[in-house]
Formats: C-alpha cells, structure tokens, sequence
C-alpha cells in the first residue's frame, strides 16, 4: 500500500506500507520537473515491489527516499 | 401488577431431546421450563413466569429455507408470552445463529420483545447486532448461571418497556446504534475531566470508541518478483474522464475494473480523478502520480517483475461506512485471486 497517512494504514493495520508523497498526488510533485517525478515514482514502485518480495510480522512501513 | 409471560426457545441439546445424534428435530414445544429453563425461572423470580418452553434441532434450523422457523413462531403464540428468551447459545455457531433468527422471526411476526444469550466470537453477533438484542456470555456452559441471570434481567426490562441505557450501562452487546443525550457539560469539560480521571488512574469511559479494525495475517512475501504478476488499485477516484460509469466522488457505491493491458502510461487524455477528498488537479492533469502505469510498465519490460495485471481496480475511498468499504475490498481481493495476481500496489490518498 502507498499512503501518504502512514500512521493512520498503520492503525487500519496495512501490512506492507510505502511512504507516498502527498495526498492529492501520491506517486508524484507538481513542483518537480516531468522527468524527476518519473525518476521519484520509479522510486517508489521499486520500493513497493520490494516491500512485496519481504518478509513482515505486522504493519511495517518502508520509505522511499522524497524528491 | 402480574407477572410477565416468558417463551423459552432452546436447542435440542438443552431442552433435554438429545445430542448430535436428534440434531435433526423437528420443532416442539413443553409446558413450563424445562433444564436450563428451571434455573432461569428462579432468575426470574416472581417478575416473570416461563409458560412454555419451544425446542428445535440445531441442523434442522440450519438447513432451514423458512418453514421451520415459521412453525416455531406458532408455538411460541400458541402461549401468548409477552417476551422471548432464547439460549444462551455460548460459543455454539449453528445454536446461535437459530437464536437469532427464531428471534428476529417473533419480533417481526408477533411484535414481542426478545434476547438471546451468546458468547462474542459467535458469529451470531454480526449477524444479529442492531436487530435482536443479545447479553455477552462465556464461551461454554460453565457460565450458565450468570447468563441466566443477565437474560432474565434484560427480559424483564425489555418486556416492561422499561428505559434501555447503553450498551456499556447495562450490560448487553453493543447495537451499533447511537442514542443521542443531553448533557450539562460542555465536550471541553467532558473531555478534561475523562483526562484528569485517566492521571489519577481511575475509571473513564470514553464517549467515542474507536472502531476495531481487523487485523490481517501478512501474506507471505513474493518468492520472486521478477515471474510475479502484479496489479494496480487505487482508491483514489481515478476514472475514465467524463466518469462515464458515474464513481461517486464520496461514499462510493461501487468498485470499478478497467483494462490497461494495452497503455503504457496513464494519459490524461483518457483518465481524470473524482475523488471528493482533496483536490484532483494534480491527479488530473497527470493520472500516474495516481496509479504508476508508466514507471510499472518500465518494470515489467526491464524483467524486474514479471507482468503487469491487464485489469485496473478503483474505487474512492472516502467517507462511507467502514462495511461497505470491507465488502469492496473483498470483492477487490477475490476478483484478484481469480485472475491468479500475486501482489498488488494500492495507492490510497
């Protein structure tokens, strides 16, 4: 799960939980240019992916670095 | 003033038929109490009489299609009681839920008050909570007596139409209904003495329970990612533009499934976001700062996993009743099941 409330996919109890941006764009930043948002939500996924492939015990939130 | 009029309704078990072997009884009904039933008239003591007592087969309530509940109905008429006590049922999945609905059935055909007896893993809470009252037991027949008595209680106070308080006040399982009261506080002044009361170590009871999320086992980590299918879901309102299939933007009543086996990035041509929590220009004007297509796709041709899913989930998630979000999510999980997807990427805003 991407979310940008962390805390709150964490009480929902959300087993895998990827750090996002910002609600109203998640896998993105308008203030950045085309090319580093694709590099940043590439990020992401790549992280996302990762969290899958990785064992968990409960909630665990895994972060991917922000822009 | 007379006493009150009690039904008993039991199993086949209590009601001294037999065990597993009559499972299959046919609905009957005894004059007076009859096992159990003798204790609970002592509990009712001299506001209540059990008049009859009614019985049936736990398998042959279950495999029930209405007829049998029907006649048991009857035989609860048949002695004109003023209010039905059924169980307790304790931890006992089929006996309870034949309580809940020989309950649910008297109050709708015969408009009497009844409560039934049950313990709170039975799956009989859910399906009765908010239609037929029930007092919390243990989980076995080792707690009989105080289930006898909290029954009796709540029987006589509900078929004198007595003031019902909470839940929490008297001791039955919560409805999932709130009842609205005055108060002389201000919520300032409530809350700081609920603080205050909780430093001191003493009793405060919150206004305000929490909901209880369930807790899910982790599914087992993907073996290798790179020969696993992978879906994209959102709730992040993200629709064909011109929301064509009319997504609520709150509150949603439904779950949509678009196919994006052939796009290679979401275009903002064809997809906009509705969402009603927050505001969708940035979604909008570039949908996979919503739903990665694009970065995803990258991944699935660089061979770092093995397949994307052809099939689109989305819904919006905000507002709306916990429940109906639980029933989307678990027709989400079943339609991925189907199609043999082994981890999904949701993006929740």
């Amino acid at each position: 799960m991407i979310a940008c409330l962390h805390p709150l996919a964490e009480a929902v109890g959300a087993n895998r939980i990827v750090e996002g941006k910002a609600i109203p764009y998640p896998l993105g930043d308008p203030d950045l240019t085309l090319d580093e948002e694709r590099t940043y939500r590439r990020r992401v996924v790549e992280q996302a992916v990762q969290a899958l492939a990785t064992e968990v015990t409960s909630p665990t939130v895994f972060s991917a670095e922000k822009p | 003033m007379a006493a009150l009029k009690v039904v008993h309704y039991m199993n086949q078990f209590f009601a001294g038929i037999g065990g597993e072997e009559v499972a299959d009884a046919a609905p009957g009904s005894m004059q007076g109490p009859v096992g159990p039933g003798i204790a609970l008239a002592r509990a009712l003591r001299e506001d209540a009489e059990i008049v009859g007592t009614v019985y049936c087969g736990d398998n042959r309530m279950a495999e029930d299609g209405g007829s049998v509940v029907d006649e048991l109905v009857k035989l609860v008429g048949e002695f004109a009681p003023d209010v039905v006590i059924a169980g307790p049922a304790f931890g006992s999945g089929r006996y309870g839920l034949a309580c809940g609905r020989l309950c649910a059935a008297v109050q709708e055909t015969l408009r009497l008050p009844t409560v039934m007896g049950v313990h709170v893993d039975s799956p009989a809470i859910e399906a009765n909570r908010g239609v037929v009252r029930m007092v919390p037991t243990s989980e076995t027949a080792v707690g009989m007596a105080d289930a006898l008595s909290a029954l009796a209680k709540m029987a006589v106070k509900l078929a004198s139409n007595d003031h019902l308080g909470s839940a929490y006040e008297e001791g039955y399982i919560p409805t999932g209904r709130r009842q609205n009261r005055f108060s002389d506080q201000t919520a300032a002044k409530r809350a700081t003495g609920m603080l205050l009361r909780k430093l001191r170590g003493e009793d405060h009871l919150t206004e305000w329970p929490l909901p209880q999320y369930d807790r899910v086992a982790p599914a087992p980590p993907l073996a290798d990612p790179a020969n696993a299918t992978i879906a994209l879901v959102t709730e992040g309102g993200i629709v064909l533009k011109g929301n064509p299939s009319r997504l609520e933007s709150g509150w949603a009543s439904k779950w949509l499934m678009y196919d994006i086996g052939g796009e290679g990035a979401m275009s903002s041509e064809k997809y906009q976001s509705i969402h009603g929590g927050f505001d969708t220009t940035a979604a909008s004007a570039e949908p996979n700062r919503m739903v990665p297509l694009d970065t995803a796709r990258d991944l699935e041709h660089e061979g770092v996993i093995g397949r994307l899913h052809d099939a689109l989930l989305t819904t919006t998630g905000n507002m709306g009743p916990l429940s109906s979000f639980k029933q989307y999510g678990e027709e989400m999980a079943a339609e991925l099941l189907r199609a043999k997807v082994d981890g999904v990427v949701l993006t929740a805003t």
